[in-house]
């Protein structure tokens, strides 16, 4: 099934040895799911149909959602069965390899530098947060009738800096949040918060995070997460919400330290 | 309802998750990948554009999101 011009592969992700627990059987659309071994890693592969997922279907389809959801469910569905219990490193959207021998050759140039992405993740998978601000108090303050216009401007003014003060509020208790969080994480990530159309939710969201935690800490982990959300509920009106565990996507960079993303360019 | 199910959003993953994640994280190896990483930074940015409604697209914090990192 190789370098016949056949099918193109695509890669899902590398593990570590020979095996990777029990192997999906199937991937996007529905194709066997196998191992190509490089060294002391295996490449956890599909061989794909060219006209339905090679480069040209890619740079044709990429921006369409109806294409790409089922390849991204389809990928991201053999990570998630790997990483229940192996070491899984997610390979990133799109890993499309014309033959095996180039795939080989790919991943023997990056194999000490997999090897120690891999030793980080190790035993460690990913949780997201996000918090919502959830009942946003957009009531004005009962106030008595503005006597002038001087003192309507001053009443306004008021108002507006309570706005201001308590949106700072809000944003500290997140932060709150994700510094609660990254206490029991390896690693934490901070992404931009998703626009309210991408989301979904008519929420505004304040935090986006990811944080690396080990697998025998994750019950403490969601432990914190439940006194947080009590803590920010009762404070600000704000909702913590955890979705895991993922394979680790935003830790695949070797580094011990926060990585602060979403600062801007 | 548990303290847990409450932090808990649904069984159902997003698809702007899924896409952050795949296109925005994970490993990038080798140069016979076909899409350059400016490519993928296109599809990227396009696709956040085709999941929103035109109207409500913060093109700002879309352009931020792609040049992150």
């Amino acid at each position: 099934m190789t370098s016949n011009g056949d099918s193109v592969l695509h890669a899902y992700g590398v593990v570590e040895g020979a095996g990777a627990g029990d192997l999906p059987l199937t991937g996007i659309g529905q194709t066997p799911v196998r191992l190509v071994e490089v060294g002391d890693l295996s490449i956890i592969v599909g061989d794909l149909p060219p006209s339905e997922y090679g480069e040209a279907a890619w740079a044709e389809h990429a921006q369409d959602p109806a294409w790409l959801e089922p390849v991204a469910r389809g990928h991201h569905d053999v990570l998630q069965t790997l990483v229940e219990d192996a070491d899984v490193l997610p390979l990133r959207l799109p890993g499309i390899y014309p033959d095996e021998q180039t795939l080989s050759d790919a991943f023997t140039s990056a194999h000490d530098d997999l090897i120690e992405r891999l030793c980080f993740v190790s035993g460690h998978r990913e949780w997201s947060v996000h918090v919502f601000l959830e009942s946003e108090d957009t009531g004005e303050p009962e106030t008595a009738t503005p006597a002038s216009g001087r003192d309507y401007l001053l009443m306004r003014k008021q108002q507006v800096e309570q706005k201001g003060s308590s949106q700072q509020e809000r944003q500290v208790l997140a932060i709150e949040v994700y510094e609660g969080l990254n206490r029991t994480s390896r690693a934490s990530v901070v992404n931009l918060v998703q626009d309210r159309a991408l989301s979904g939710r008519t929420e505004p969201m304040l935090l986006n995070s990811a944080h690396l935690v080990a697998r025998d800490e994750e019950q403490d982990f969601l432990a914190v997460a439940v006194d947080l959300d009590h803590y920010v509920g009762a404070t600000g009106g704000l909702r913590v919400e955890v979705s895991g565990p993922w394979p680790p996507y935003n830790f695949t960079h070797v580094s011990d330290e926060p990585r602060m993303d979403g600062g801007g360019p | 309802m548990t303290d847990l199910e409450r932090i808990s959003g649904g069984d159902d993953i997003a698809l702007v998750d899924l896409v952050d994640r795949l296109i925005g994280g994970g490993v990038v190896v080798g140069g016979d990948i076909v899409l350059s990483l400016a490519g993928v930074d296109l599809v990227y940015l396009g696709l956040r554009l085709v999941l929103a409604p035109a109207h409500e697209v913060d093109v700002a914090a879309l352009g931020n999101s792609v040049s992150r990192r």
